[in-house]
């Protein structure tokens, strides 16, 4: 019994394992990819390079629309995120701790951005924001990117809430705590792998944001990867492949400081 | 709070009601706590023994009904205004924190001055003999430790009452007993009004001054242990607490004396001052019972047999069928340790008792 148990599946454990292999293969080969390409003295994207220079990152770096849009972005995304901390850590509590009419529907509308197709959203986002006169300027990239990056922030925080012991409320109160020093003494704390996990998404979330901004970004008010992709109309050299190469780099460290402080696999549950 | 200055307050619970989604939980109780005394709400879960706690600590509203701590109605004050000590089941203690910041929590929220904190923060972990666990995370503490942390903790703010929700249901029993006496003790020399609830019988006899059953959101019965034992007022108390065998029969005059007339056949002696009545149950506790190879006075012992026999050490529980309904159960004291001729399954055998210890419920 057990040697058919232990024989048997080793040939499936094989197989499970080459599986794995194709399948992270395919998911990292076109990154792979993009980041040789970025040293290539060639002046198109083509692989295997021919040669090693680093003079599209120089060329990546020296160009003003990608510097100022750079810095667009970074702005946008750390609003962006820091309006979707207090909200979602608000809208968390209220799904997690307290009951009333309505919350399903609320919850299904906070996580429908996760679910609708981006560019509905976006042409949705275009009309609201256009009669709003926010079309293209930083607060209604600012809106627009909340909406993205708030379904990211609430689930993640949910998870936490969900983690906390609701009598240490109860035991904070009867301990002479008001709401606020209820929230600050022992619920931030206590929040705090899923503050963390919730900022680092929706910074990335909103940074890669392409679709819906593409709708509401404008002249001087472009952010990266918006930036890129004009850039790419004009010209086929691998200097789009030297920043994407920057933000590979950058979405790491956010993974590896994620994994650090969290836990993927908890963050994903 | 460690030299007896402490404030100690009654507490006066008047006709409260609470319902949850149209279940009424709390039925109109009401409830009376002298300064100083340790009074235990017993009770099975469900009987609304915690919603009471809690609308004391504040934690929940009453629909109706007033509360009122060292003559101050406190009914609508917020609950970080009461100043009552709770310990919770599950000492909720604040995992980010060390066992000295536990601690001092309560002090911090009434903004006392930092050189305070820390002495009575030392003076607190003493009494519950802790010294030197402060920088300790709470994490690693057992849970005996824990629950003192959490008493600690409650105590450290001089409150005017301590509630104590199970404060030893997450123990096990060896360590449940021994902090039994701490928690007794304790109480003792700090002097504070403390009401607990439990659903463990024996921690209230052991630990209350009072008792006060519980049962569908009613208080039952409110006296002292030995009373709540000895003399419950109904079934339900008297099967709630310690084990009881039950009667039912017919009162009936001889002799210008009151009997039992159980059946046909089997006429029982009730004490003195039996009350008229048709209809009544009597109880009578096992230790109440011996068991005997003859008969004794008529009216006052039965002949059975043996069904079964539980031994647990110190005791044991014999189960005579007499006949009734149920099997008589009968306490014996294990008093040797060489004699081994023990009650046996099977055996014929009397079962004597005073009449002056039948129950009338």
């Amino acid at each position: 019994m057990m040697e058919t148990a232990r024989s048997l599946p080793s040939i499936w454990r094989v197989i499970n394992l080459w599986i794995v292999w194709i399948v992270l293969i395919f998911l990292l080969l076109p990154i792979l990819i993009v980041i040789p390409s970025a040293f290539n003295t060639e002046s198109t994207v083509t692989f295997p390079i021919h040669g090693f220079t680093l003079k599209w990152f120089t060329n990546a770096v020296s160009r003003a629309e990608f510097i100022r849009s750079f810095f667009l972005s970074v702005s946008v995304s750390v609003v962006a995120t820091l309006i979707s901390l207090a909200a979602g850590g608000l809208a968390a509590y209220a799904m997690v701790r307290r009951s009333f009419r309505g919350k399903g529907l609320l919850e299904l509308v906070l996580l429908s951005p996760l679910i609708f197709p981006s560019i509905v959203l976006a042409i949705a986002l275009t009309m609201v924001l256009g009669s709003l006169g926010l079309l293209r300027t930083f607060p209604g990239l600012v809106v627009a990117h909340t909406i993205v990056t708030l379904p990211y922030a609430v689930r993640a925080m949910i998870g936490t809430f969900h983690s906390i012991d609701p009598s240490l409320e109860e035991a904070a109160a009867v301990l002479g705590a008001r709401r606020i020093f209820v929230w600050r003494e022992v619920l931030v704390p206590l929040l705090r792998p899923g503050l963390l996990a919730a900022a680092i998404f929706s910074l990335i979330m909103s940074f890669d944001e392409f679709a819906v901004s593409f709708f509401v970004v404008g002249p001087g008010m472009t952010t990266l990867p918006i930036e890129l992709f004009n850039y790419t109309e004009f010209y086929s050299d691998p200097t789009i492949c030297a920043v994407s190469t920057i933000l590979i780099i950058l979405s790491a460290l956010a993974v590896v400081a994620i994994e650090r402080s969290v836990g993927l696999a908890k963050l994903m549950s | 709070m460690m030299h007896g200055k402490i404030a100690i307050a009654a507490l006066s619970v008047h006709a409260v009601v609470k319902s949850f989604g149209g279940a009424r939980v709390v039925k109109d109780v009401s409830l009376a706590i002298k300064p100083g005394e340790f009074i235990s709400l017993l009770g099975p879960s469900g009987c609304g023994k915690t919603t009471l706690l809690r609308m004391i600590a504040g934690l929940e509203l009453p629909d109706s009904g007033t509360i009122a701590l060292g003559g101050k109605d406190i009914t609508s004050v917020p609950v970080w205004e009461r100043n009552i000590g709770v310990v919770f089941q599950n000492y909720a203690l604040f995992p980010h924190m060390t066992v000295a910041q536990n601690i001092a929590f309560g002090l911090r929220t009434r903004k006392t001055p930092k050189s305070a904190i820390e002495t009575k923060v030392r003076d607190a972990l003493k009494l519950v003999r802790l010294d030197g666990f402060g920088p300790r995370s709470t994490e690693k503490l057992s849970g005996g430790q824990k629950q003192r942390v959490a008493l600690a903790r409650a105590l450290v703010t001089d409150p005017k009452l301590l509630l104590l929700d199970e404060p030893l249901g997450a123990l096990d029993r060896k360590l449940r007993e021994q902090m039994q006496v701490e928690l007794k003790m304790l109480q003792r020399e700090i002097g504070v009004t403390t009401l607990m609830v439990t659903h463990d019988q024996e921690e209230a006899l052991t630990l209350s001054d009072r008792i006060a059953v519980m049962s569908d959101g009613r208080i039952l019965q409110d006296d002292s242990p030995r009373e709540i034992y000895e003399r419950p007022r109904d079934a339900f108390v008297a099967d709630f607490i310690g084990m009881s065998n039950f009667m039912k029969g017919r009162v009936v005059d001889l002799d210008g004396n009151k009997q039992l007339a159980v059946s046909e056949n089997v006429i029982l002696k009730l004490p003195p001052d039996a009350r008229d009545a048709t209809e009544i149950s009597v109880f009578l506790r096992p230790e109440k019972l011996t068991l005997a190879e003859l008969p004794g006075a008529a009216g006052s012992s039965l002949p059975g047999r043996i069904v079964h026999v539980s031994y647990s050490g110190s005791v044991t529980h014999c189960f005579v069928d007499v006949g009734l309904q149920k099997p008589l159960t009968v306490l014996i004291t294990n008093r040797s340790n060489y004699d081994h001729a023990g009650p046996r399954i099977g055996e014929p055998i009397w079962v004597h008792w005073d009449a002056r210890n039948i129950v009338m419920l």
